[in-house]
């Protein structure tokens, strides 16, 4: 301690002490008073800024939001079902183009086909038959002698037409080769095409319902995850929100300031010499209670000053955490974006090009496909033409039966103008009109099944043309491609909403960084109150010394409430509170909790409790709880 | 046609804050300085103030008053949004008029649940 500086009550040098504290508070004061307002553009500029960033978030909100609407939307579950019952169609066209049923058919004409080659056996029996009446007529005839001559005759013809029966069958038979080489054939390529048909069919069907199925997989997992987008930048637009709130404390620091201010102020008229001068016991004792007065006052102010300083702090701190959080929380949901768009460039193009070229070669195929129908109607047209020719000699062996009858007709009548004798020749008669008949019987069966063959020719080669399938299908095909086309489109445009919300994010993040470190000024603002702070504790330090021990502590309180009074804040009257009470050995300032007992400031307290309100609407007038919170009240 | 709304207070961060929060949730802002500012700017449809209590020239209980006695304006709700907590100043303002009051600081959403609740 040097020889100039007061070792106590300095009675003589009060004077000089109190205009030294009077220039010293008033030049504080001043420059005190400065310290925030200085600051305001600042912080109306970082208001401006996290505006900003809240008009941002809203916007990655709503980007996420329209992003969620388009991948959990409507039209794509629409566009998805369709696509599913278009693929149902094109199934049920393949199966009517199914050669199955052709197939069939032309089994049938196998088995008729072998049965015209039985047939033969039971020609040449007739045959036969009619070769040995025609023997037995020549023998009877020659034992009749001149009676029998004109049996001699029907002899011979009875063999000139067997023999022409013999040459109209071996004709059918060779057509019947044929016919059975053409049918044979036609039954191989149909029953290929069949094979071919239902493997390409349902490879094309089962690949195109596989693909639908992960496209559905592909389109909900995009839901889900447009929906935790969406519900991600809805929490980050909230949190920008609640930032928005801490800007209040630059005015909360403004008043507390200038609350500051104003005591110094009025410590300072107190100390103008007119009230102060004077000798004597009386005039010592005021001056002492002046001092203990100014060192009580600028305690608390440092108090004041103090915990200003630190909420300040630890709301700009707060404020800045905050930003942090938010540009870590953009930072993530920026990762999951970019993992999301590459998943979504590799997979969903992917499942519909997969699908498009699924169907593709469905349609290709029916195309093939129509030109090998056209060749089985070509065949189909051939076993018609040779059908037709087979008829022809199932006629002329009808006729040749029709000419049996007749010759046996004649011999009938000729066996009973030669009486007695001719009575063999009569029954040989009878013998040849039934092998007429059964001639004709064959014959007719004969016809029956070659129409029937014919019958299925025609319509096997009706069936052949599958143009119209082909046709239906690449209608289909249409269909299904805009659809694809559709879902393309969506695609699109999901993957730009997403590059959009993920640009958003980054230009975000990279504006919270950029505004994190710009953000220094409450660092100087502290200083400086810190500085203030500490000026004043050096006045209340000399103060005490010119203060006296007999200073009655009981007045402390009386005086110190009317300062009390001044406070608007709750917390700067619960500094003052514990400052005094620190005073007379109680709590310290530091020691009170004004927002809470977090170590960081509360800004609003984390109560849940509601608070009770005068509702007009109540009918009793009672106090309602509302949840506004614990600050708010509606009278 | 969406609601205006008076904000009165001399501290430029906190008119800037409200103005904000109401703006956001979608209502027109009238801003004042202190209650003579707001006084001049009053006219038209205004659906309700919310004002500081400590200001300049004027203060809140003050413009409370005055806009009490005009007729246009006799029943149009007023919150005071102010950091007094004091029960004596809360029973000022509720005698001079007031509808609510609520405390700084406060949340924004506390803000337009109070608005929300008064602006009919």
């Amino acid at each position: 301690m040097s020889d100039t500086e007061p070792r106590g009550f300095e009675p003589e040098r009060f004077m000089e002490h109190a205009r030294d504290w009077a220039v010293r508070l008033e030049s504080l004061s001043q420059n005190l008073a400065r310290v925030i307002p200085g600051r305001e553009d600042e912080f109306l500029a970082l208001g401006s800024t996290i505006q900003a960033f809240s008009t941002k978030t809203r916007e990655m909100s709503k980007e996420a939001g329209a992003l969620t609407e388009l991948t959990a939307g409507e039209e794509v579950a629409q566009i998805v079902e369709r696509l599913g019952g278009e693929l149902d169609q094109i199934n049920q066209t393949c199966g009517l183009s199914c050669r199955e049923a052709d197939v069939g058919r032309l089994e049938k004409i196998v088995v008729l086909v072998s049965s015209l080659e039985q047939r033969t056996g039971s020609f040449r029996k007739i045959v036969r038959s009619l070769q040995m009446l025609g023997v037995t007529t020549r023998i009877e005839s020659a034992r009749l002698g001149d009676k029998g001559k004109g049996f001699m005759n029907l002899a011979g013809q009875v063999d000139s037409l067997g023999q022409n029966i013999i040459e109209q069958w071996k004709k059918i038979e060779a057509e019947t080769t044929v016919l059975c080489e053409q049918v044979t054939n036609a039954l191989a390529r149909t029953r290929s095409l069949v094979q071919e048909q239902q493997a390409v069919t349902e490879q094309a069907v089962s690949s195109g319902r596989a693909n639908l199925a992960t496209l559905i997989r592909l389109s909900e997992h995009s839901a889900e995850t447009s929906r935790t987008v969406a519900q991600r930048t809805k929490d980050v637009s909230k949190h920008v929100g609640s930032i928005v709130a801490s800007l209040q404390f630059h005015d909360i620091a403004r008043q507390q300031v200038e609350h500051v201010c104003e005591a110094v102020e009025d410590m300072t008229q107190m100390l103008v010499p007119d009230t102060l001068a004077g000798g004597g016991e009386q005039a010592f004792v005021r001056m002492q209670e002046t001092a203990c007065w100014v060192a009580d006052v600028c305690s608390l102010q440092v108090s004041q000053l103090r915990y200003c300083g630190n909420a300040f702090e630890q709301a700009i701190t707060t404020l800045i955490n905050d930003l942090s959080s938010i540009a870590d929380t953009v930072d993530g949901l920026n990762r999951d974006l970019r993992q999301v768009l590459s998943a979504e460039e590799d997979s969903s193009g992917n499942i519909l090009d997969q699908i498009q070229m699924s169907v593709h070669q469905l349609i290709d195929f029916m195309r093939g496909f129509s030109a090998k129908g056209e060749q089985l109607a070509t065949i189909m047209v051939t076993v018609g033409e040779t059908v037709a020719q087979m008829a022809t000699f199932v006629s002329n062996i009808e006729d040749v039966g029709a000419e049996i009858e007749l010759i046996a007709l004649n011999a009938s009548v000729q066996a009973a103008h030669t009486g007695d004798e001719g009575l063999a020749l009569g029954v040989l008669a009878g013998a040849i009109q039934r092998l007429s008949v059964d001639a004709r019987t064959l014959t007719d069966i004969v016809a029956d099944e070659l129409r029937e063959i014919s019958g299925h020719a025609q319509e096997l080669q009706k069936l052949s043309d599958v143009s119209g399938d082909a046709r239906r299908m690449e209608q289909q095909v249409g269909r299904l491609e805009e659809m694809i086309a559709s879902l393309r489109n969506l695609d699109h445009q999901t993957v730009a909403l997403l590059a959009d919300v993920q640009h958003s994010g980054d230009a975000l993040c990279s504006d919270l960084r950029a505004q994190i470190a710009e953000i220094t000024f409450h660092h100087q603002i502290v200083q400086e109150l810190n500085t203030f702070g500490t000026a004043l504790a050096e006045v209340a330090d000399q103060a005490m010394l010119q203060s006296s021990a007999e200073c009655d502590p009981a007045r402390r309180p009386e005086r110190l409430k009317e300062l009390l009074s001044r406070y608007t804040m709750e917390a700067e009257r619960m500094v003052h509170l514990g400052t005094d009470s620190e005073q007379s050995g109680g709590t310290g300032a530091d020691d009170v909790e004004l927002f809470g007992s977090d170590d960081a400031v509360e800004l609003f307290g984390d109560d849940p409790e509601i608070e009770l309100f005068d509702d007009p609407e109540s009918p009793d007038g009672k106090q309602r709880k509302e949840d506004f919170g614990d600050n708010v009240e509606l009278f | 046609m969406s609601k205006r709304i008076m904000t009165v207070d001399d501290s430029s961060s906190v008119r800037q804050m409200v103005g904000f929060t109401l703006k956001d949730a979608g209502y027109e802002v009238l801003e004042a300085v202190d209650g003579k500012d707001a006084l001049t700017k009053l006219s038209g449809t205004v659906d309700m103030i919310i004002t500081d209590l400590n200001m300049p020239n004027m203060d809140g209980i003050e413009l409370i008053r005055q806009v009490r006695s005009l007729p246009d304006y006799k029943f149009i709700p007023i919150v005071m949004l102010t950091t007094e907590s004091q029960a004596d100043k809360k029973q000022a303002g509720k005698d001079a008029g007031a509808t609510g009051w609520i405390v700084k600081p406060f949340k924004p959403e506390q803000l337009l649940a109070v608005v929300k609740k008064v602006v009919r």
